[in-house]
Order: C-alpha cells, then sequence, then structure tokens
C-alpha cells in the first residue's frame, strides 16, 4: 500500500538494521526502490522478512528528520556498487573479459562475458555487470585518465542510448 | 563428493582471476584449531566490504562451536570476535544492487555480528548462513569440505562463463594439429607440393636473368649468332612455361588436398562433438546457452576448416618463401638484398599494429551489431504485439538509430585500412625506388671506371623476386588473426569435448529385459548445488501397474523427482532402485528404453507426424501408428489437415495447437509401449473439451503400466493407486485419494479444495 509521509516512522540501528513503525509495533524491514537506475530515490519499498511489501514510499523527498536519513543510510547501502576510478587492463581471454581496475573502495579484478556490454546511465555514467552479479559505475570516459580511456574506449562511447 | 583435482582446479582459477586467497589463511586455522577447546573450522566465507563499505578481507568461520569473524590488523595478526553458535537463532540479511548485509541475531533478535560482502562471496556466504540455520552443530566437517565449498562457491561463475580449457594457446592448436594424424600422406602431400611450388616460383625470375645475360647481351655484343640466341632462347621460354605449368599443377594438388583435408577434419570434428554431446547428462545443457553449444557443432568448425585448409599451409609456405627469396636476394647481391631485408620485420610490426587497431576498431562495431541484433530479436518475434500497440514507427526509430551507430563504425574501419594499405604499399614501392637508387651506379659502373658491377640479367631477376618478397609479408601480418580465430574456436570445441557426463553407467551394468515396472525410492536425497536438498529423504515404493500421483505445490521437487527416475540425474544421498537394482547398475539405455514420458510441454521435432509418432520405434508399422493416434485421440484431428500424417508440424511442433501436440505425443508414447510411464502435469493449460480428450488417451495409455503422474487435476489423480504429497523436498503425505483427503489441513487436502473452488467458480 501507498504510505503517506507522516505514517512512515523508520529507524536504522548501527547495525542498519531497518524498522517501521507500524500500529504500535516495531517491524523489521528493507527498503528496495522500485526503480533503481531510472529512478533510485521515488517509489521504495519497504519489505518484511518474508520479503512481502508492507509500505510503499512515493518520494523519498518527502520524508524528513531522522527518518529521512536512517532511510538514506540504507538506500545508499542498497545501491552501493563498486566505483571504478582507473582501468589498469582489460585482457580478452576465451569466452571473458578480465578487467584490473582501481575502485573508490579498493583495488579489484572481476571478469565479464565477452558480449556483456557497459549499460549506459544518465549523465554519460554506465554500469557494467561481472560474472558473478557485482555491478560495477564506470564514469563519464572524458573523465579518465588517457590510458583507461583508451582501453575503455571499444567498450563504451558517450552517444550510446540505452 | 567432487575430487580434490576438482578443488586444486577451482584454486587455480580463484589465484589467477581473483585477487583474494584460495582458501582460509594458516594463521587463522592456527587460531582456531590450535586453542585449548580443540574446535574445528567447518565452513569459512570472506566478507570484503568493511562498515564503511571500503574493500578488505575479513573471514567468517563456522567451527564446531563459535561463528567467528576475523579481521587482519595492520601487523598481519588477526583480530577475532567469538560468538557461540548457540546463540545464533536468526538471520536479518539485506540485498542491494552489488552488497549484501547479513546480522546474526540472537532468538529476541539482537544482534551479535554484521557482515558486508560484495556477490562474488555470496554463494559461500550462503553456504555459512545454511549450516547456522541448520543448527546441526554435530555436523563433523574435514578442511578438504570446507576449502572445497569455498573454492567452488566462487569459482563456479568463473568456470561457467569460460571455456574449461585452460591449456596454453600453442598446445591448443597441436592438439588440434594432431587430428591431422589419420590424413599424414595427405599433409605430407600437401607440403612437398607446398614446397615444389616455392621452388618452381624461382625458376622463372632465374632464367629470365639468365636470358638477358647469356643470350641476348652476348647476341647484342656480337658474341653468339641469332641461330644460337634464337634456340637457347627457346630452351629458356620451355623452362619458364615448364615451370609454370608445373606451379599451376602444385597449386591444383595442394588446394584441392588440403581443402578437402579441411573438411574432413572438420566433419570428424563434428561427428565427434554430436557423439558427444548425446553422452552428457541433462545438468551441461542446463547451464550453457543451447545457442552457444550449436554454435561449436556449426561455425567453429567451419573456421577450423578455414585454418587447417588454408592457414596452415600458407604459413608454411609464406614461411619458406620469405627464407628462401631472402637467401637468394642476399646471394645474388649482399648489398641490394640486405637492403630489402632489413626493413623486413619492421613492416611485418606495421601490418601487426595496425591488426590491433583495426580490432579495437572491430569490437566497437560487434558492440554497434549487438545492439542491432537486439532490436531485431525483440521485435521480429514480437511483431504482433508491436502492431497491436502501434509501436511500428517508434520500432524504426530505434533501428534506424542503431543501423546508423553500426555504419558509423563500420565507415571507420573502412577509413582505417583504406589510409593504411596505400602507405604500405608506397613503403614497399619506395624500397623497390631504393633499390633502383643502389642498382643504377653499378649497373652504369659510375664508381668503377665505367665498368658495371652488376649485370642487367641479375638486377632483372633480382626485381623479380623482389616482387614475390612482399607477399609473405602481408600473410604474416595477418597470422596472429588466423591463428586466434582458430584456436578460440579450437578452445570452443575442446571444452565441449572434455566434459565428462555426469551420468555413467556402471561397466558391469545389469539387464532389466523385460522391466517388471518396481520402483523403490530408498531415503533418496537430491541437490543440485551439493548445498540446498531439492529432495529430502524420499521413500515410497510403486509396485509394477500401479499408478503414483504427485501433488505439490510449486517449487515442491516433483519435477527432480521424475526427473531422477528417468535418471537424468543420480540421487546425492540414498537409492532408486527399479525391479530391485539399483538404478546407477542398470544399463541405461535398455532402461530408458522402457520408460516414457508426456510432459506439460511436450517437443515435437521438425518433420512430419508420422516421424514424430514414430520417434521411439522407427520400423513401427503404419497400421500400429495409426492405431496409437486413435488410442490417443489424435487420429480425427490429424486426418482432417490436409496433408494427414504427413503434415510437416515445423520447428518445435508449432504449427499445432497444444491440445493436438500433447495428443501426438501421448500416441509417441503409446506407440513406444513403455513399462514405466511418466505424466507431467500433461493435462494443465488446455481447454475442458481438450482435457477430456486427453484424459482419455491418458486412461488408454496407463493401462497395465507403472505410471507416475505429476497432476493437479482432480481427474487424473482420481486415478492414482497411491497418491503422495511433497512439500519444501519432503515427502509430507502418503495415501490413497479418499485417506489423504480425510487429513484436515493437509497439503493434499489443501490443493484438492483449491482446485474444486476453482471448478465451482469456472461452472458458474
Amino acid at each position: 500500500m501507498t504510505m503517506s509521509p507522516n505514517q512512515i516512522d523508520l529507524r536504522r540501528d548501527e547495525h542498519g538494521r531497518l524498522t517501521i513503525r507500524l500500529n504500535g509495533v516495531d517491524v523489521s524491514v528493507t527498503a528496495r526502490p522500485c526503480f533503481p537506475w531510472s529512478h533510485p530515490r521515488q517509489f521504495i519499498s519497504f519489505r518484511d522478512s518474508e520479503n512481502q511489501e508492507i509500505a510503499l514510499l512515493r518520494q523519498l523527498s518527502d520524508l524528513s528528520g531522522d527518518a529521512a536519513v536512517a532511510l538514506q543510510a540504507s538506500l545508499d547501502e542498497a545501491s552501493f556498487m563498486l566505483a571504478i576510478t582507473q582501468i589498469d587492463s582489460i585482457d580478452k581471454e576465451f569466452e571473458l573479459r578480465n578487467w584490473r581496475v582501481h575502485t573508490r573502495q579498493g583495488p579489484r579484478n572481476f571478469q565479464t562475458r565477452l558480449d556483456d556490454w557497459p549499460r549506459p546511465l544518465e549523465a554519460g555514467s554506465s554500469v557494467i555487470h561481472d560474472v558473478a552479479g557485482d555491478q560495477y559505475l564506470l564514469p563519464p570516459l572524458e573523465t579518465l585518465d588517457p590510458n583507461s580511456r583508451q582501453l575503455l574506449w571499444p567498450l563504451l562511447d558517450a552517444t550510446d542510448k540505452s | 563428493m567432487k575430487t580434490p583435482t576438482t578443488n586444486q582446479a577451482n584454486q587455480q582459477l580463484i589465484e589467477r582471476y581473483l585477487d583474494q586467497p584460495a582458501a582460509l589463511p594458516p594463521g587463522i586455522r592456527a587460531m582456531v584449531e590450535g586453542g585449548p577447546d580443540q574446535d574445528l573450522v567447518q565452513y569459512y566465507a570472506l566478507a570484503d566490504l568493511d562498515c564503511r563499505m571500503q574493500i578488505t578481507a575479513d573471514w567468517l568461520v563456522v567451527t564446531l562451536h563459535t561463528l567467528s569473524l576475523f579481521e587482519e590488523n595492520s601487523d598481519g595478526t588477526w583480530e577475532r570476535t567469538r560468538i557461540d553458535r548457540t546463540l545464533v537463532d536468526g538471520v536479518n540479511e539485506r540485498p542491494g544492487l552489488s552488497c549484501r548485509v547479513i546480522t546474526f541475531t540472537t532468538e529476541d533478535s539482537s544482534p551479535l555480528l554484521t557482515v558486508r560482502f560484495t556477490y562474488r562471496q555470496r554463494k559461500g556466504m550462503e553456504i555459512v548462513k545454511f549450516i547456522l540455520e541448520q543448527k546441526s552443530v554435530e555436523t563433523a566437517a574435514s578442511d578438504a569440505i570446507g576449502d572445497h565449498a569455498y573454492a567452488d562457491a566462487l569459482a563456479v561463475p568463473i568456470r561457467e562463463a569460460r571455456a574449461s580449457v585452460s591449456a596454453h594457446r600453442l598446445a591448443v592448436a597441436f592438439r588440434l594439429l594432431s587430428y591431422l594424424n589419420p590424413y599424414r600422406g595427405r599433409v605430407i602431400l600437401g607440403m612437398i607440393c607446398a614446397i615444389l611450388l616455392t621452388l618452381m616460383s624461382l625458376v622463372p625470375p632465374y632464367l629470365t636473368g639468365y636470358l638477358i645475360d647469356s643470350i641476348i647481351r652476348p647476341f647484342e655484343s656480337g658474341t653468339i649468332t641469332v641461330e644460337k640466341s634464337w634456340q637457347l632462347s627457346l630452351f629458356v621460354l620451355a623452362g619458364i612455361a615448364i615451370s609454370q605449368l608445373f606451379q599451376q599443377g602444385f597449386v591444383w594438388i595442394r588446394l584441392r588436398t588440403m581443402a578437402m583435408l579441411g573438411e574432413q577434419v572438420a566433419q570428424d570434428l563434428r561427428r565427434d562433438l554430436y557423439n558427444h554431446i548425446h553422452k552428457l547428462s541433462v545438468s551441461f545443457f542446463s547451464k550453457k546457452q543451447t545457442g552457444s553449444i550449436i554454435s561449436r557443432v556449426s561455425s567453429d568448425t567451419d573456421r577450423i576448416w578455414d585454418f587447417i585448409a588454408f592457414g596452415v599451409v600458407e604459413v608454411s609456405l609464406s614461411l619458406i618463401t620469405l627464407i628462401a627469396l631472402g637467401a637468394i636476394l642476399i646471394h645474388m647481391d649482399w648489398k641490394l638484398g640486405l637492403l630489402i631485408s632489413v626493413p623486413v620485420p619492421f613492416l611485418i610490426y606495421a601490418i601487426h599494429r595496425n591488426g590491433l587497431t583495426m580490432n579495437r576498431q572491430f569490437l566497437r562495431a560487434w558492440r554497434k551489431w549487438s545492439r542491432l541484433t537486439e532490436v531485431l530479436s525483440d521485435t521480429i518475434p514480437g511483431i504482433r504485439v508491436v502492431k497491436a500497440f502501434h509501436q511500428e514507427d517508434h520500432e524504426r526509430e530505434r533501428f534506424e538509430e542503431r543501423n546508423v551507430a553500426m555504419s558509423d563504425e563500420l565507415q571507420a574501419i573502412h577509413a582505417t585500412w583504406t589510409s593504411f594499405w596505400p602507405v604500405l604499399m608506397m613503403g614497399i614501392r619506395s624500397l623497390t625506388i631504393l633499390v633502383w637508387l643502389f642498382a643504377l651506379p653499378r649497373l652504369f659502373g659510375t664508381m668503377n671506371d665505367g665498368v658495371p658491377t652488376l649485370t642487367t640479367g641479375t638486377f632483372i631477376a633480382f626485381l623479380m623476386y623482389l616482387g614475390m618478397f612482399f607477399q609473405p609479408i602481408e600473410v604474416f601480418g595477418q597470422m596472429a588473426r588466423m591463428l586466434n580465430r582458430a584456436t578460440t574456436s579450437a578452445y570452443r570445441i575442446f571444452e565441449l569435448l572434455d566434459t565428462e557426463p555426469q551420468v555413467v553407467e556402471a561397466k558391469d551394468s545389469v539387464r532389466l529385459d523385460p522391466m517388471q515396472g518396481q520402483i523403490t525410492f530408498d531415503h533418496v536425497s537430491f541437490s543440485y548445488d551439493g548445498i540446498h536438498n531439492v529432495l529430502e529423504d524420499i521413500s515410497f515404493r510403486v509396485h509394477p501397474g500401479d499408478i503414483l500421483g504427485i501433488v505439490g505445490p510449486s517449487g515442491s521437487g516433483k519435477t527432480t523427482l521424475v526427473n531422477l527416475v528417468a535418471r537424468f540425474y543420480d540421487p546425492t544421498a540414498g537409492k532408486i532402485l527399479i525391479d530391485g537394482v539399483d538404478l546407477q547398475d542398470v544399463e541405461l539405455g535398455l532402461y530408458r528404453q522402457q520408460i516414457g514420458m508426456v510432459m506439460q510441454d511436450p517437443y515435437l521435432f521438425h518433420g512430419s507426424i508420422l516421424d514424430n509418432i514414430r520417434y521411439g520405434q522407427r520400423e513401427a508399422s503404419l497400421e500400429s501408428v495409426i492405431e496409437a493416434a486413435q488410442s490417443a485421440n489424435a487420429h480425427d484431428f490429424i486426418c482432417r489437415m490436409p496433408q494427414s500424417y504427413d503434415t510437416i508440424v515445423g520447428e518445435r511442433g508449432h504449427t499445432l495447437s497444444g491440445g493436438e501436440r500433447q495428443r501426438v505425443s501421448i500416441a509417441r508414447a503409446i506407440l513406444h509401449n513403455p513399462r514405466i510411464l511418466i505424466l507431467d502435469e500433461a493435462t494443465s493449460s488446455v481447454d475442458v473439451e481438450t482435457e477430456r480428450k486427453i484424459q482419455q488417451a491418458l486412461e488408454r495409455l496407463i493401462e497395465g503400466r507403472t505410471v507416475i503422474a505429476i497432476a493437479h487435476r482432480l481427474s487424473t489423480l482420481k486415478m492414482a493407486t497411491t497418491l503422495i504429497a511433497l512439500e519444501n523436498g519432503k515427502l509430507v503425505e502418503k495415501g490413497s485419494h479418499e485417506e489423504l483427503l480425510a487429513k484436515d489441513n493437509g497439503v493434499y487436502r489443501r490443493l484438492h479444495d483449491i482446485q474444486r473452488e476453482l471448478h465451482e467458480m469456472y461452472a458458474v
């Protein structure tokens, strides 16, 4: 059910667990954006431990105070991706592309399938997923160093649209 | 259980591809197992994100008594957070786009420990979570099991994505060449022809030089007579003609031999591949895409033909030609020879560099091509939806935008190669000019008091050899790409050939001929991933001629159970006995000949209805085909078709309706006359009238056979001698229709009531 913001009483503990108070009872929930790529701050679905929706919030910006802070922190966690800042190498192997990169979170090696291409997002960024299902955020091509740009050039260009 | 070799292979994959340890650090194991409480590491996983969501390497370890998190200190020692396993009662899991957060909690939901990790660690963490949720602390594990579970969880995504053949590229090329062994004679013939062709191509320039220096110039200076000159010239011309004739003869033999040989090898590979595909287990086909398997048999073997027919000889021939010509040119005139030979490595390098640039551009074009074909594969199968929603303009625009993008990339490729080749040719022609510049003073003798140090004939021969010198350079420039394409295809082919079937026949298998049809499940469990049981401790017996009905909600394990009966998979625990013999000891081919399956979505092959009904009994008479079709209530609708039994049903039988396909498949099963019949929800998704016809057909089909029927329809269930109900992989109820209906809140009773309500609703 879609809830009005003043009906949503959210809290987040030090372990990152989100609870929502419904009819005077605290229910442990997870916050799932319905449109994580296109509209990540709209239509947030709150789901209980059985993965059943117990509330739907239309806009994050409708919340204020502690509830907004709690939800923002949970959404940051839910939308976490490894953000690539530099590419050392992209080697083609049999049916795999092996990436050696630096991310904002630290260095990382990962593998993508040969026919998996970066998916363009808004503002020139793009995202690619590896064989294990991890998502990697690629910044706009022009913001990267020359070597990274050269390596990424065959796989991406600024004019791509999804 | 997987072998240690598999574990080593997994660990090698982790070391090669993932920057994380391939097993639990020894320091942590020593801390756990070297302590006074004699604890033992069971399972473990890496928590690769810290509380600030930065990459780290913390270890979550389950031991016999504890759940511990190990965090590395800056001095390399480990900080242990230790929790008694008995305190862990719940798990709060929060999935994100690229990470998961798990909080282990007590009985009253108080948090005990929180770990964060990327999806790469997810499967390993699920094992840990599963073990904790089972609360079976008495489950002992050896080091090998914990190590294997961790390594397998990490390696599986890579293993499934890449070709499993990990040999060096050259080793793969040699393995490919080993397919030429049975045809050694023809290979030798091809190579001899290639060598003779090279040698023969050296003759005309030599004879031309001889003609000028030894006949024309002496004639001009009056040293020999006209008659003598004419006679000698005719000999030389005859020599040139004969060498040309031989050259073309050798070309003909070489091309014919190697092209046919390449086709033979491609045919051998296709045959080996297709034979091997039929030996592989069903699990292989669920992991690989159909298109990928098909392309290995078709386009990959075609590339191999290309490599063997032309690549092997072209490369050898070019190498021989280049060396022979280089030697001749230097021998004829070492100064001019060196002038030509020294730039050759630079030319090859320039071609190679251009190849790399082109590869990058081709990659972009491939990406654009994928985007273009996406539109085609979306809209052509879905053309009715496009028209129904009047989206033709939108789709046209989408196609045109991607068409232009791809065309732009191809234009860029054309711009690159059309710029490069004239420059390269200019470089090569410049060498010819350079040769002239160096040769002319020596021809005129300007640096030797008017005495020439180079004869005209030698120089002409030199120029002719020079013309032959540059073609091998081009072949070498393209050799890397040719080898790359061939070995990539070879990898994909050998990966398939090296895959071992998981279901294998015992050496001294028992022939059940004829089979009575008694089926016994003796404490059978089954797991697809080795961790989560899809079926757990299932026991029942079906007597010959009985009908066993299986009911249960979606995902309860019904289809898995019948797949075990067909031996598409083997149980991970327990035994399945057929007529009292372990199914794993039964001769598989004969056994499968005596079982029949009618599936929810029956599969018909492209061909006539007659071919499809006779699929299991190729020699069946036309009379028995018609009898089977009549029993299956299919005869009438078949005869209403203009081409009757000879009607081609199209790919997967798409020209028939669902009910018609089902009845053809029942006719096929009736003709096959199996002892054990498996019906997998055969009457779902059809209208009431069709269901009635299928039901009648099934009643005739099941007479005198052992039947295992998965069904939701009450009518099917009522025929069952015994019913079993599955829930979450466990057998929860067993008995007759009446016995199970009598159970309040039973699974069968619940499903039965839902069915009845639906019937009543539709009846209203």
